[in-house]
């Protein structure tokens, strides 16, 4: 990875004067007032940023490994993930996935985009792990990993997962959150157990109204006593049949970004309702309360609002559904292609819990468009591959705009949609360059 | 060598596998925040929990700065900052991070 010379620099740097070396590294500076604190949360997420380079490595997380723990975060690699993901931050771990990487029906392990609200989790092993099932139930269960194997009927679904602020870049004025442009989406194959069949084994409560779900990832700070992130939906959307407790990705173990060993799979709505790490599902009688329920996060308001609009807190109402959308996995962005000649055109559609029933495409910016082809879901809630040809009459700069229309005649805007405080569903058509040679 | 008390050993070892490339960086060392008056101050308060690139990419007025300490305070337990050092944070966004910036 790197030459004796600059394995000398950094020792160096870090003899003379530690702590600028520490900031340096680490962007960070052991504040005198708070060094106590920070050495808990920065020796977290230095775990976190050197992951798997580190020999001997068994004692630290899994996580990023820097082929250059530079400033530049497009010299971060993430380990088990492919290096043509766009990091967006390095702490919290946040990456999404190129459209042109996107093109698989399937999406594999190592393409498949990062959220994370805290600190990258040290893996905890499948024996250590169980779910607390409590709250509004007849029967509080744990339920080990030996008992989510053998006692419960397992499914194995194409499922779309997508971040809530997937397309967050395009609003103006920005909205604080990472700058997602289209590809905080994913759609693998998750193998699980049906979170109604555990609900039901447990006997849900006439009150059961919604649910409060956690993770054992750390929060930022390192405080213990502090979830990263604990959302949740109402009971319908639970016990609908495709929300999974999910324990394999592609027929694999989930990896440590994505979850392991155990997640929830809500296909549809915002990501973070799917829970990674999962380790207890609170039945609550009411709408949950935890840490990105309330506030801002994962709120839109009730009425469109005019771009830069402080909406009070009582006219915002928790997302549920994801909204219609597709990208173009193929051709990239900026590829040449021969004028005269036909070019295949395709990607995938979407659109949350509903579906999609036409695709188009349009070649002339908008003036004119054609159908393309679409494929149905393997499964509900997977995304839909679409295809289509399309030919640049003469040489010359064209784009490439795709639209996708949902099972209620709903279709992508051409323009970015309403602004919202906290940039959610943003699902302007997507559109790439080609130059006609 | 001498080793920082804040790092493990296994970070430590770590650390001789560590490019030169941050290093390259001396002149800025509290990038992705600009460097300016205060940054070490905002550095260190703002960049603790998380990168700076958590937010160095927002434009916006004292106001909204102000308030996000506030958020940071009541949603994820940021600690108390005194009138001085707040005074000091916030002119620096609103200098390096605010509307007009860029
Ligand atoms: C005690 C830990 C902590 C400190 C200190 C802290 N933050 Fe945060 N901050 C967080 C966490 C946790 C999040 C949520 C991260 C996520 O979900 O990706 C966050 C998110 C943010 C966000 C995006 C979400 C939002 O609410 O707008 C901004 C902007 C932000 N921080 C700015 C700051 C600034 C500026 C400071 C210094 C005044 C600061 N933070 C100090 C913990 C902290």
């Amino acid at each position: 990875m790197t030459g004796k010379r600059m394995e000398r620099g950094l020792c160096e740097l870090y003899d003379e004067d530690p702590e600028r070396a520490d900031a340096l590294v680490f962007g960070r500076r052991s504040g005198t007032s708070r060094r106590g604190f920070l050495q808990g949360a920065g020796l977290a997420s230095m775990g976190a940023v050197l992951g798997a380079s580190i020999p001997f490595n068994e004692n630290m997380p899994a996580g990023l490994i820097p082929s250059a723990l530079a400033d530049d975060l497009e010299d971060f690699e993430i380990e088990g993930k492919h290096p043509g993901l766009t990091v967006l931050n390095d702490r919290p771990v946040n990456a999404e996935t190129p459209p042109h990487l996107l093109d698989d029906d399937v999406t594999p392990n190592d393409i498949h985009f990062i959220r994370n609200n805290g600190a990258m989790p040290q893996p905890m092993a499948k024996e250590e792990w169980s779910l607390t099932i409590d709250g509004e139930v007849e029967e509080e269960l744990e339920l080990s990993w030996d008992q989510l194997m053998n006692d419960f009927e397992h499914v194995t679904l194409k499922l779309q997962l997508e971040c809530g602020g997937n397309g967050r870049a395009g609003f103006n004025p920005s909205p604080s959150g990472n700058q997602w442009t289209v590809g905080a989406i994913g759609n693998s194959e998750w193998t699980g157990v049906r979170l109604k069949d555990i609900l039901e084994r447990a006997g849900l409560r006439p009150s059961a109204t919604y649910t409060g779900h956690y993770g054992y990832d750390p929060h930022l700070s390192g405080d213990a006593d502090r979830e990263a992130i604990s959302r949740g939906g109402p009971i319908d959307k639970m016990m609908d049949p495709h929300t999974i407790v999910a324990f394999a990705m592609n027929g694999e173990d989930i990896p440590i970004a994505n979850g392991y060993p155990v997640r929830l799979i809500a296909p549809g709505w915002a990501g973070s309702v799917s829970q990674k790490w999962l380790t207890r599902i609170w039945v609550r009688d009411r709408e949950h309360d935890g840490p990105g329920m309330t506030g801002l996060s994962y709120r839109v308001p009730r009425y469109p609002v005019a771009p830069g609009t402080e909406v009070p807190h009582e006219d915002m109402m928790v997302m549920s559904s994801m909204i219609v959308k597709s990208i173009i996995s193929h051709p990239e962005a900026g590829t040449e292609v021969e004028a005269g000649r036909p070019v295949e055109v395709r990607g995938q559609a979407w659109a949350g819990d509903d579906h999609v029933t036409a695709m188009e495409v349009s070649l002339d910016f908008g003036v004119t468009w054609q159908q393309a082809e679409l494929s149905d879901p393997p499964n509900r809630y997977s995304w839909q591959r679409w295809r289509a040809e399309v030919t640049p009459p003469m040489q010359g700069y064209y784009e490439i705009w795709a639209r996708a229309t949902d099972g209620n005649g709903r279709q992508q805007p051409m323009v970015v949609p309403g602004w919202n405080p906290r940039g959610y569903l943003n699902n302007v058509c997507h559109r790439i360059d080609v130059m006609a040679v | 060598m001498r080793i920082p008390i804040l790092i493990s050993r296994a970070a430590a070892a770590a650390l001789l596998t560590l490019p030169l490339a941050a290093a390259a960086e001396e002149d800025n060392p509290y990038a992705p925040l600009p460097p300016a008056e205060g940054v070490e101050t905002v550095a260190s308060h703002c960049a603790a929990c998380h990168s700076a690139r958590t937010f160095v990419h927002m434009r916006q007025g004292r106001d909204w700065w102000d308030d996000t300490i506030d958020r940071m305070k009541r949603d994820h337990g940021m600690w108390d900052i005194d009138t001085e050092t707040r005074e000091e944070v916030l002119d620096y966004l609103e200098a390096n991070l605010g509307p007009e910036t860029d």
